[in-house]
Order: C-alpha cells, then sequence, then structure tokens
C-alpha cells in the first residue's frame, strides 16, 4: 500500500504536541489525573507515531536508540535509589525526606521527581517495546 | 446490577474462549478479556462511592475509591507484560512449527 | 520504626543489583552482571544471619511502605516462616547459580531475570496484603516464564506458554477472589480479612468463593493438582533454572499457601490437601517410573515429592507441619543436587535419555558420587535428610492409615525409579559413547563442583542434625516448642529394617517395570496424557472442588 503524504504531514505536526501533553499529564501528576505511568506512554505513543509515519532514519536522528535504553535503566536505577534514600533518611522505602541539607521539602516534591523518573522510563520502555515488535531485526531478545 | 451481569458475562466469555479455541493467538485474547473483565468489575465498584476524583484538597465532596484504581492500573500494567510474552511466545513457536494450532503442536510434541 | 522498615530490602536488594546486567547489555563492556549476582547473595545472607536473633526468639517484624496507616498501606511481614522460606531460597538458588558461572551460556540479561525472580519471590515472603502478593506472584511468573524459554527450544517454548496460560488464568481466578474481600471488608490485609473470616457469621457462599479463589490462584504454581505443565516446565528450562524452579519457585507458593490456611485456620481445605497430596504422590512416582528422559523423570518426581509435603501439611498437627516444611527444605537440597548433577552428563555428552546414556561413572565419578548422596536423600535412607523429613511425615499420617500406606507406597516408586535413573553412572557404558558416535566432552567446572558439593554437605547435615532442624522448623513456622524427644530417631531398628524393605521392594519393583509386561504397562501409562486444554477445565474443576469442599465439608 503506498503511503499518502496525509500521514507524513499530519505525524509531523501532531506528534510534538502528544509528546508535549505526555510532559503535561507528568508534570501535573501531583495534582491532577494523570501521572507518571499515563505521561510516559502518551510519550511513547508521540514517539511511535513518528516511527510509524515518517520510518526509522527519523527516530535514529533523534531518539537515538542507545540513548533510549540507556534513560530507560538510569530511571530504573534512580527511581530505586530513592526509594533507598528514603530507607536511610531513617523513613521508609519510597517515602521521601522532610528536611534535604537543612531545606524543607513537601510531600509533592518526591511525588513529582518519581512521576519525572517514571514516565521518562515508560516512555523509553514502551517505545523499545514498540520499535523492536515494529522492525524486525532478527532474533535478539 | 445490570453492569455487574454484564461484565459477569463477559468473564465467562474469555473462561470460554480460552477452553474452547484451537487458536493460540485467540487463547492470549481471551486471557485479555478476562483480565478486562475483572478490572471493568472492579473500577465499578470503587466507583459507587462518589462522583469526584480523589485528590483531597480540604472541601468535603464524595470522592470515588482510590484503592481500586490503583490496584487496577497495576493490574493493567502486569497484563500487559504478560500478554506481550505470551504474544512473544506464540510467535516464536508459530516459526518453529509453523502452526497457530495448538492439538497440532500438542500432537507433534508426542510424535517427537 | 526506622529499622523495622529496613526488612524491605529483601525485596529492594535485587531490583537494585539487577541493574547492573541491564548496563551490561547496553554496553558489552561492563562485565558486572556475574559480580552483581554474588554481590546480591554475599548481603542477603549477612541479612540472613543479622536478622537471625530477632527471629529465633519468635519477634514478627511489620512494616509499612511509604509511611501510610497500615489499612491503605503495602505492608510487609518477617516472620520465622518468612525466614525459613529465605533461608532456603538463597542457599539453593546461590549454589545453583555458582552452577551457571561455570556452565557459561548465559548473557547479562539472564542475571538481569534470575535477580528480579529472587525479588518476585521475597516479595512473596513478605507480602501481608493479598495484592501485594498479586504483584510478587506476577513478577515471579513473568521471570520464571522468561528463563524456561531462555534457549528458544520448541519443547520449552511450549512448556513456558502452558505454564503462562495456566497460571495467568489461576491468577485471574486470584483476583476475582481478591475483589470479594476488598468488597467485604474494605482492606486487603490477610490479618483484617481472618478476624472477619474466624467469625463464623460471615462464612457466606462468597467468601467461600474468594477464599478458595486465592488458594486456588496460587495453587496453580505449586500443582496441587496434577498440571502437567510442571514436569514439561522444569524439564525443558535451562539446567540451574530447572533446579532454583524446583527447589525454590515452588517452595515459595507453598508457603504463601500455607500462611494463607494457617491464618484463616482452614480444617476443611488441609483434609482436601492431604488427600490430593496422597494421590498426586502416587501418580507422580507412576508416571516417573515410566520416563526414559533423565529431567523428564525428575520432574516427575518433584509433583510426587510435592504430593508428600501436602500430605503432611494437611495432617495438620506438629509433626505434619514441621515434616512438610522440612521436607520442603531437604527437597529443595536433593532435588536441585539431582537436576544439576544430571545435568553435567547432559552437558558433556549432548544427550539426554537412558536409551543414549548409561554408564558413565568412570567418566564422571565426583558427579556420580554427587548424584548418589541425592538418591540416597530422595529414596529416605538414613542419615540422609529424606530420611528425617519423610518419617515425620508419615509419623503424623498415624490416624489416616490410607494416606499413610499410599505414601508408602511411592516411596517403594522412588526407589524403583531411582535405580532406574542411576543407570546413567552404573552399568555397562552405552554403545553409543564407547563407539565414539556420542563424544563426551570434559568440560571445566570447578564452582559447579563446588556448589555441587555444597548441596550435599547440606543434605548430609540436614540429616544427621536432624532434631535440632525439626524442632527449629517448628518454632520459626508456628512458635510452638517441641524437642521431638518422643521420635526415635537413630536407634529404633524396626526403622531400619523398614528402610530396608523398602529398598528391597523397590528394586523388585524395578525388575518388574523393566521385564517385558512392566514395559507395556509403561507404554500404556505414557499414552495416557492431558491435553493442555483439559488441564485449564482441571484447574477451573479443583477450584469448585476447593470450594465446595470447604463450604460443605
Amino acid at each position: 500500500m503506498k503511503k499518502t503524504d496525509i500521514l507524513e504531514v499530519v505525524s509531523r505536526k501532531l506528534s510534538p504536541f502528544i509528546i508535549l501533553f505526555g510532559l503535561y499529564l507528568i508534570t501535573y501528576g501531583h495534582l491532577t489525573p494523570g501521572g507518571g505511568f499515563q505521561g510516559g506512554v502518551a510519550l511513547a505513543s508521540g514517539v511511535v507515531l513518528l516511527l510509524l509515519c515518517q520510518g526509522q532514519s527519523v527516530i535514529h536522528r533523534y531518539f537515538p536508540l542507545k540513548k533510549i535504553n540507556y534513560t530507560e535503566v538510569t530511571g530504573y536505577l534512580l527511581f530505586i535509589l530513592i526509594g533507598l534514600a528514603g530507607l536511610v533518611a531513617g523513613r521508609g522505602f519510597l517515602s521521601g525526606f522532610d528536611m534535604f541539607m537543612g531545606y524543607a521539602i513537601p510531600g509533592s516534591v518526591i511525588i513529582f521527581i518519581l512521576n519525572l523518573i517514571i514516565g521518562l522510563k515508560v516512555g523509553a520502555g514502551i517505545t523499545l517495546i514498540c520499535y523492536y515488535l515494529f522492525i524486525e531485526k532478527g532474533d535478539d531478545e | 446490577m445490570i453492569n455487574m451481569i454484564l461484565s459477569g458475562l463477559l468473564l465467562v466469555t474469555g473462561i470460554l474462549g480460552i477452553v474452547l479455541s484451537g487458536n493460540l493467538i485467540k487463547k492470549v485474547m481471551a486471557l485479555n478479556i478476562i483480565n478486562s473483565s475483572i478490572v471493568i468489575i472492579f473500577i465499578y465498584q470503587g466507583s459507587l462511592t462518589g462522583r469526584h476524583a480523589p485528590i483531597i484538597t480540604g472541601e468535603e465532596k464524595s470522592i470515588v475509591d482510590p484503592v481500586p484504581q490503583a490496584l487496577m492500573l497495576t493490574a493493567i500494567v502486569v497484563g500487559i507484560c504478560v500478554t506481550a510474552l505470551a504474544l512473544v511466545l506464540v510467535y516464536r513457536m508459530y516459526r518453529l512449527y509453523g502452526t497457530l494450532d495448538i492439538n497440532e503442536i500438542e500432537k507433534r510434541i508426542r510424535d517427537e | 520504626m526506622s529499622d523495622d522498615s529496613l526488612i524491605i530490602l529483601f525485596f529492594a536488594l535485587p531490583l537494585l543489583f539487577s541493574v547492573f546486567p541491564l548496563f551490561e547489555k547496553i554496553n558489552p563492556r561492563f562485565r558486572v552482571s556475574k559480580a552483581a549476582a554474588s554481590a546480591y547473595f554475599a548481603v542477603s545472607f549477612i541479612m540472613l544471619i543479622l536478622y537471625i536473633p530477632s527471629m529465633f526468639s519468635g519477634n514478627e517484624i511489620n512494616s509499612v511502605a511509604g509511611g501510610w496507616n497500615d489499612l491503605v498501606g503495602i505492608t510487609q511481614k518477617l516472620d520465622g516462616i518468612s525466614w525459613f522460606g529465605f533461608f532456603l531460597m538463597f542457599t539453593v538458588s546461590f549454589f545453583s547459580m555458582l552452577y551457571s558461572f561455570s556452565e557459561n551460556e548465559y548473557g547479562s540479561t539472564f542475571y538481569f531475570f534470575f535477580l528480579v525472580l529472587h525479588a518476585g519471590m521475597a516479595g512473596m515472603l513478605l507480602a501481608a496484603d493479598i495484592f501485594n502478593l498479586f504483584v510478587c506472584l506476577e513478577i515471579t511468573g513473568i521471570c520464571a516464564y522468561v528463563l524456561i524459554a531462555w534457549k528458544k527450544k520448541e519443547k520449552a517454548l511450549f512448556a513456558s506458554f502452558k505454564y503462562l496460560m495456566l497460571s495467568s488464568l489461576g491468577i485471574s481466578i486470584f483476583l476475582i477472589g481478591t475483589f470479594i474481600i476488598y468488597s467485604r471488608t474494605g482492606s486487603l490485609r490477610f490479618d483484617v480479612f481472618a478476624d472477619y473470616f474466624r467469625n463464623e457469621e460471615n462464612r457466606s457462599l462468597s467468601t467461600v468463593f474468594a477464599v478458595s479463589a486465592l488458594i486456588a490462584g496460587i495453587g496453580v504454581r505449586t500443582a496441587f493438582i496434577p498440571y502437567t505443565w510442571l514436569p514439561d516446565a522444569h524439564a525443558y528450562a535451562p539446567h540451574p533454572v530447572s533446579a532454583v524452579l524446583s527447589g525454590v519457585v515452588i517452595k515459595v507458593s507453598f508457603i504463601a499457601v500455607c500462611r494463607i490456611i494457617i491464618l484463616l485456620d482452614l480444617v476443611e481445605a488441609r483434609i482436601f490437601l492431604l488427600w490430593m497430596g496422597s494421590a498426586i504422590a502416587l501418580i507422580g512416582v507412576a508416571r516417573a517410573l515410566s520416563q526414559t528422559d533423565f529431567k523428564v523423570l525428575l520432574a516427575w518426581h518433584s509433583v510426587s515429592q510435592m504430593g508428600y509435603i501436602f500430605a503432611g501439611f494437611g495432617a495438620g498437627n506438629q509433626y505434619g507441619i514441621t515434616g512438610a516444611m522440612f521436607h520442603s527444605l531437604s527437597h529443595a537440597f536433593f532435588k536441585s543436587l539431582l537436576f544439576l548433577s544430571v545435568s553435567l552428563v547432559i552437558i558433556s555428552t549432548g544427550e539426554r535419555s537412558l536409551k543414549k546414556v548409561t554408564g558413565t561413572g568412570k567418566k564422571f565419578p565426583f558427579a556420580a558420587l554427587l548424584f548418589t548422596v541425592a538418591a540416597l536423600s530422595i529414596a529416605g535412607i538414613p542419615p540422609f535428610t529424606g530420611y528425617v523429613s519423610k518419617k515425620l511425615i508419615l509419623y503424623s499420617l498415624k490416624s489416616h492409615p490410607a494416606a499413610y500406606w499410599m505414601l508408602l507406597a511411592s516411596s517403594i516408586g522412588t526407589v524403583a525409579s531411582f535405580t532406574k535413573l542411576s543407570l546413567i553412572f552404573r552399568g555397562k557404558l552405552s554403545a553409543g559413547i564407547k563407539e565414539g558416535i556420542i563424544p563426551v566432552r570434559k568440560i571445566p567446572f570447578i564452582s559447579g563442583y563446588a556448589g555441587m558439593s555444597a548441596l550435599a554437605i547440606l543434605c548430609l547435615a540436614a540429616g544427621l542434625g536432624g532434631r535440632y532442624v525439626a524442632e527449629k522448623t517448628l518454632f520459626l513456622v508456628t512458635g510452638e516448642i517441641n524437642s521431638f524427644s518422643s521420635m526415635n530417631l537413630w536407634t529404633d531398628t524396626a526403622e531400619y529394617i523398614k528402610a530396608a524393605v523398602t529398598v528391597v521392594s523397590g528394586i523388585i519393583l524395578y525388575r518388574f517395570v523393566m521385564s517385558r509386561t512392566g514395559i507395556k504397562i509403561q507404554h500404556f501409562l505414557l499414552r495416557i496424557r492431558l491435553s493442555f486444554d483439559s488441564q485449564l477445565i482441571l484447574l477451573l474443576c479443583g477450584f469448585m472442588a476447593i470450594a465446595l469442599i470447604i463450604q460443605f465439608y
């Protein structure tokens, strides 16, 4: 089937807005419905839209696979480290801290940071899943 | 009540599908249907307590029960993982056996 | 408070260490995955030792993640039974992992899934609320499916798929049970529900349904209805994974079921387990006798030995519970040792059937020795560990003579099938090897041998110190104290005569099985197979059966 220009144009215009919406969901996750996971999926859908309509080369230019991989793993590491930091601060896993270097920290800050990390991690992860599903590369995991 | 019956029907559909269908992909889809029906039942039960989003701002509002929503979000994520993995396994089996029919695959394993 | 919340480290540490294999996957120059896995076990052993004083004085530690109140928060509980589970898990997994080091076929992602599998199991042992248990069951499950299908062989893929479908259906049933419990009590904690359920007025049809859904949902993982996913999955998984699956994963699920049954005081479910256990002990042995594939034979023995464990637990008295837990421990030790030592032959010859490989004892003397230790343990010969735990279980069944004789019959079958399996090492060298059609590779296997020897020493030590282990196990699991001094472990000549009679009748049974009529019966048995769809129906029937028994018994 031939690809029409509509896909080409619409996806190019639309995907930045989808990614922006994903970021909005992530950053307002502690105040409104939404949050890291939903926002991450929205982010990923923007990237996947580009991947499907524009082909692989665009993805390789703007979102290099290796960086997406690193984002995912680093997000995972940071999440666990923040969880453990709460334990070190003496309040229990993932409960954050109320004081940091002498400044009081409201509870929503820690939720905001965690949302950010989860959003990036989920976005990266789902992008990778879709990438490997759509682009057959042979017999990797 | 009708909502419960409908989602119960969905559950029964899923169970029948997983048992009766011979096609591997249909089995995986039936598993998904079961999962979705449970999600619907849970969310419906949670929504009975109120009408507002569960964000406590200080005003008195009747909020929906947030626990089922949190639980089901987790269940959905787990369901996605299981489905993805099941599809990968089905795909690999298809490449090895050239068929998606479970009876055919079982027969071939038995004959070896 | 702050000290209590440290127990979550059991769950968080494997996740933390599993990051390193992922980094290695992206950039193969970091060769850290093996080091990370070893470091995880080192740290866990230290934590296990640190908790000894508080566990052996009968404390239990509760903690709520995230500082919420304990009705809505995610609660963890470390008590004696979970400490026992951690001990079993860390020892067996660590030695199996040493084996995987020397097999040296697995990349970084293998260790990622291996570590996350342990996170899932740790979560199951710590879980004090139902939903937490659900999530950890699924983490364990997903990692297990991936690890079973690791080598992408045909049978392994299908086995993994079967396991996935059956346990996902089980988990859906589990979720329905969770739903009923949540809508009744408004809480997901086990102890809240236990208080609710113990009140006779609340034992309506729907709560009984919910409880049996929980038991059946986790029960799929322990295979207490004779599903055939277990033999397939355990037999075709990579070798160290078989050891971990048979040794640890089913035990952890069993501990989760035990917790629920003990907490809810379900006498009726115990009766079900007692009879089901005795039945599957016999079925497992009968199937094992007719197999020629090494690992399939061993996997059917896992089914049969789990039958012992269920029967002991179902008997419900002190001896039974101790016997069941002790037998879980000894089964973990000897079954993983059996899988590993037999796999050594499979690795070096590339064949896994008794028709092709026999009599390799001269070529693998040390593996043959280790295999003998494990085989004597599983057959219940003193002084190895299986002897003590089987004796405890049989002792607990004094008031159920039928179950007692069924278990005795299956131990004769066990002796017979291990006489058969020991053909790998004893007897004449098979023609294929002698003529050089099947090559025998010599492979360096130092850390593998170290792991296996440690398991063999544990088999012997747990047998010799049987009374001590039994006493401690009882204390950890139920908090009761009994030194089992009424049991005569080492000086009772009747026991030795019984063991000798079992061995002799086992060998006679073996002779019969290998005779012409025996082989006909074997072929007949091999033809009876459950198709996958009928197993799904069996799962639903089992669930209904548990519900009916609890409601009407």
